[in-house]
């Protein structure tokens, strides 16, 4: 009897510890999400989909083809665009959700206190406020509209669907999807594009290195003869017209870098006319390079009704297609990289509260915001704004910067801007004359535009507005940061931040740089023109890309052979690293000095085989990878350590890779001997390939695409890849930026295409990662505009 | 100490089985809606058996009918595959699934 009533007392206990363990503690996080059956995690992958639905808008189907790309098609076009929004909603919610809270810094709400400096930056910029600002001035049009069907259609999924597995990972629940986040995601590509500290980088640069390093090193006209508008009359190299009101704080430029495009941004994009095509048709070719993410930042979609038959990519979030093609025309984007941001300082007083602005005193509007921090102490942070936007300043809790820490920021994207109704118009177009009338109110981004169309014209235009400052009433270029309260830098009356600009005083469209059915052109982020009317940019990319376009378009050309398809994907897919031809005599001054690792017993290429590649970035070759590896080491055998000593903050960005090229042999920065600064890079690289057993490119330049969780099983697999950042075939291994989109379109019904990955988001999805192989080994799959057979969704109409 | 029903139930093969069965269908239903579910399914098949180690063995059958089901119900999805490369997760919820019911079933040898 002793013996059982132990036993009982034993087990009793143990059952009582165990359940209290599991019950009380973090252990019971794991079950609620882990657990069999009932696990948040698994409904993803259990949950069951409708396949009828009502729509207040009316009757609408979906289609899926076998990449699972929806096909919509609808007799009105708020029913379709129902549908759409529903489509997005079950693939891609909480990706749409993630950009939302980022943009509206609202992010360690739900992951912690690791986003707690994005959360204060973009409460400072106030991204929600301009778009709600934009959304205002939609709400009510016919796009308006549009809209509304769209977010009704994605509210519709997140309560009809399954929830998405990142959620039950998390913990939180999804919030309802509004306008205001549709036009949040149009500021946040917008932001991608434009959003840049270039200004603050090379003020600082200036302070600290001086005014002719800075030039040189940084300049904003790059010397080459390859603009996308190829008008033969050499560039001019105008600098900043005056000195910097202020250098920036290393804190704050190093804080800001976060909150900045990853390197790599850019695009190509050209476009052919029927005279040099096989069909007598034009040909529109596009692959834009940004974040290399999971899921794509692209969704690929068909959308058929009265008024419109476009088929393309959309941002999740967004209703229309934003690169693709319709019956009428094709077209594409590729960044223009104008200067639509500006910095200003100011004489403060009253305790920092107030700022001089030409002769009288103005009160920052100024509020006190909480970052709510899952898990952690939630943070007060302070949000300012002054008569030109947004001010920013370092982290409150931060380093305690000694100067210029709080500048006011003017950027167009703060404004509402009409650039989904222009999207919207686009996909309605019915040639160039309709094209180039949607364009026209395309505010942000700014963007190269081609666009060709069925009967035969091409087109190309600079969007977006472009702001004209001026300076006592002369305009002035916007490279230096300005005295605000000079009123230095001013832009046109006519924009207001946070609320509807008429941009009056920016640049008119016809004076941005634009050719009418040019023969081809070639758009690859490189020096737009050579004599602009404005000042349009504060620098342009590297003309490696532009200039192997432009190369193989003219020898194709003077060939006489058709620019078929076929050719334009081959150009797409180049991988000769045009930075190689640049590089090359520098490598032969390495093995010219001799130390430059070969002697070693090293199991790596030597410099000497590098003098015998062809240039191309092949992942089965050796040679591409020390080309990469050195030139990392031969950039920071060149600056990094000059920079540390000018106070410069760790991981300042470097010259590009055409300045780096462009140095001569003597120059300083070599400390007067370039031979051997290549040599020594030569041989840290060979050390290092060797310590990684890295045998050939792809070892190393591997798709590499991370879930915002990075967790393994939501990561894409790595695959290895050809191309470099300094092929046409874009990739950037460690930044991860590449081609998130390929598209070849034509008028004979073969256009074709690819994403980087699957269509969907939801991990169980088939269509999750099943574009990767594709877009790993450049092969393209059909982009047509006919529906497959079979209904996969069928929405019923019903009283609204 | 026992009570008396739960005595006569276990001498009894038909109607311990038949609770054995019953109390498998509450169970599992019951896990479908909770974790602690699990748990409570394990204490329940484990009830009617006439001694602590044969309770904990249904109890590890029914983790088994439980963790057997879930992956059914992934195949039956079209998602085996996609579920079982995610590793951790679902090595964990196999853990999970196999654990707390024998756990629960300790209840067997307070009752």
């Amino acid at each position: 009897m002793v013996e059982e009533t132990t036993r009982r007392a034993v087990l009793s206990a143990v059952l009582g510890a165990g359940v209290g363990g599991m019950a009380l503690t973090e252990a019971r996080s794991y079950l609620r999400r882990f657990a069999p059956g009932s696990g948040s995690v698994w409904g993803a992958a259990t949950g069951s989909v409708p396949d009828e639905l009502s729509s207040p808008y009316g009757p609408a189907t979906v289609r899926y083809d076998d990449y699972g790309v929806p096909h919509v098609e609808s007799d009105d076009e708020r029913a379709a665009y129902y549908a759409v929004g529903y489509c997005h909603g079950a693939d891609r919610f909480f990706q749409m959700d993630l950009y939302r809270r980022l943009m509206a810094g609202r992010l360690s709400a739900v992951v912690g206190a690791s986003t707690v400096d994005s959360d204060t930056f973009h409460r400072q910029m106030d991204f929600e406020a301009a778009a709600e600002a934009t959304w205002e001035r939609a709400e009510g049009t016919e796009t308006g509209d549009a809209v509304e069907a769209y977010v009704d259609g994605v509210e519709a999924a997140r309560v009809a669907e399954p929830t998405p597995v990142e959620y039950g990972l998390l913990e939180f629940d999804p919030e309802p999807w509004t306008p205001t986040a549709t036009m949040l995601v149009e500021k946040q590509i917008s932001w991608s594009l434009t959003g840049s500290f270039r200004t603050l980088r090379r003020a600082l640069a200036r302070d600290r290195l001086g005014e002719g390093a800075a030039e040189t090193l940084y300049p904003r006209i790059l010397d080459h003869d390859t603009p996308i508008v190829r008008n033969g009359g050499g560039a001019s190299t105008p600098s900043m017209d005056g000195p910097d009101a202020t250098a920036p704080a290393p804190g704050l430029v190093s804080w800001l870098d976060a909150f900045e495009s990853e390197p790599g941004i850019g695009s190509n994009s050209w476009v052919v006319s029927g005279e040099h095509t096989a069909s007598g048709d034009p040909i529109v070719a596009n692959d834009p390079h940004l974040q290399l993410s999971v899921p794509p930042v692209w969704y690929e979609q068909h959308v058929a009704t009265p008024a419109s038959d476009a088929r393309g990519v959309s941002f999740p979030g967004v209703p229309f297609v934003i690169i693709g093609q319709n019956a009428a025309g094709a077209w594409g984007f590729t960044n223009a990289g104008a200067d639509v941001i500006d910095f200003y300082s100011y004489e403060t007083s009253d305790g920092g509260s107030s700022y001089r602005y030409g002769e009288g005193t103005r009160e920052f509007e100024s509020s006190t915001e909480t970052v709510e921090v899952a898990g952690g102490e939630d943070r007060e942070i302070e949000v300012k704004r002054s008569v030109h936007g947004a001010v920013l300043t370092g982290y409150p809790d931060g380093d305690g910067f000694e100067s210029a820490d709080e500048l006011g920021v003017a950027w167009t994207g703060l404004s509402a801007t009409r650039t989904v109704e222009a999207v919207h118009d686009l996909n309605r177009s019915g040639g160039v004359d309709d094209a180039e009338a949607a364009i026209r109110t395309f505010d942000e981004p700014t963007q190269c535009f081609v666009y060709a169309d069925r009967d035969g014209n091409t087109y190309y235009w600079v969007t977006g507005q472009i702001p004209i400052r001026t300076t006592d009433g002369e305009p002035v270029a916007g490279t230096r940061v300005f005295d605000g309260s000079a009123r230095e830098g001013e832009w046109g009356p006519g924009y207001s931040p946070y609320g509807e600009s008429s941009w009056e005083g920016f640049v008119p469209f016809e004076e941005k740089p634009g050719v009418r059915n040019p023969d081809y052109l070639a758009t690859a982020n490189q020096r737009i023109t050579d004599d602009p009317e404005h000042y349009l940019s504060g620098g342009y990319a590297p003309p490696f890309r532009g200039t192997r376009i432009y190369d193989r378009l003219d020898a194709r050309a003077e060939s006489g052979e058709p620019m078929d398809a076929a050719f334009n994907r081959d150009l797409q897919l180049d991988t000769v690293d045009g930075r190689y031809d640049l590089f090359r005599p520098i490598i032969a001054d390495a093995v010219e000095a001799g130390a430059d690792g070969s002697g070693e017993d090293l199991d790596a290429p030597t410099a000497a085989s590098l003098l015998e590649w062809d240039g191309e970035t092949r992942p089965g070759d050796a040679e591409p990878l020390l080309f990469d590896q050195w030139l990392r080491d031969f950039r920071e055998r060149t600056f990094g350590e000059a920079f540390e000593d000018a106070g410069l903050p760790a991981g300042f960005s470097r010259p590009n890779d055409w300045v780096l090229g462009s140095l001569p042999p003597d120059s300083e920065w070599f400390d007067g001997d370039r031979g051997a600064a290549a040599a020594d890079a030569m041989a840290k690289s060979r050390a290092r390939i060797d310590a990684e057993g890295w045998e050939r490119y792809g070892d190393w330049n591997r798709v590499r695409f991370a879930h915002p969780f990075d967790q393994p099983f939501l990561n894409y697999e790595q695959l290895p890849t050809a191309g470099s950042a300094g092929s046409v075939r874009n990739f950037h291994s460690e930044a991860s930026t590449g081609s998130s989109w390929r598209m070849v379109a034509t008028f004979d019904g073969d256009s074709r295409a690819v994403l980087p990955g699957g269509n969907s988001g939801a991990y169980f999805s088939p269509h999750y990662d099943d574009q990767l192989s594709l877009w790993a080994d450049g092969e393209y799959k059909p982009m047509t505009r006919t529906a497959p057979d079979g209904v996969d969704l069928r929405f019923t109409g019903a009283d609204r | 100490m026992t009570p008396t029903f739960l005595a006569e139930l276990r001498a009894d093969d038909r109607r311990r089985l038949a609770a054995t069965a019953l109390a498998a269908v509450v169970g599992l239903a019951l896990a479908l809606g909770h974790w602690a579910g699990l748990l409570v399914a394990g204490a329940l098949v484990a009830l009617p058996q006439r001694s602590v180690v044969r309770g904990v063995v249904a109890g590890l059958a029914l983790g088994s009918v439980a963790v057997g089901g879930f992956l059914a119900a992934f195949a039956l999805a079209g998602t085996l595959g996609p579920a079982l490369s995610m590793g951790q997760p679902l090595w964990l919820a196999l853990a999970i699934g196999l654990f707390l019911p024998p756990f629960g079933s300790l209840l067997r040898g307070v009752v």
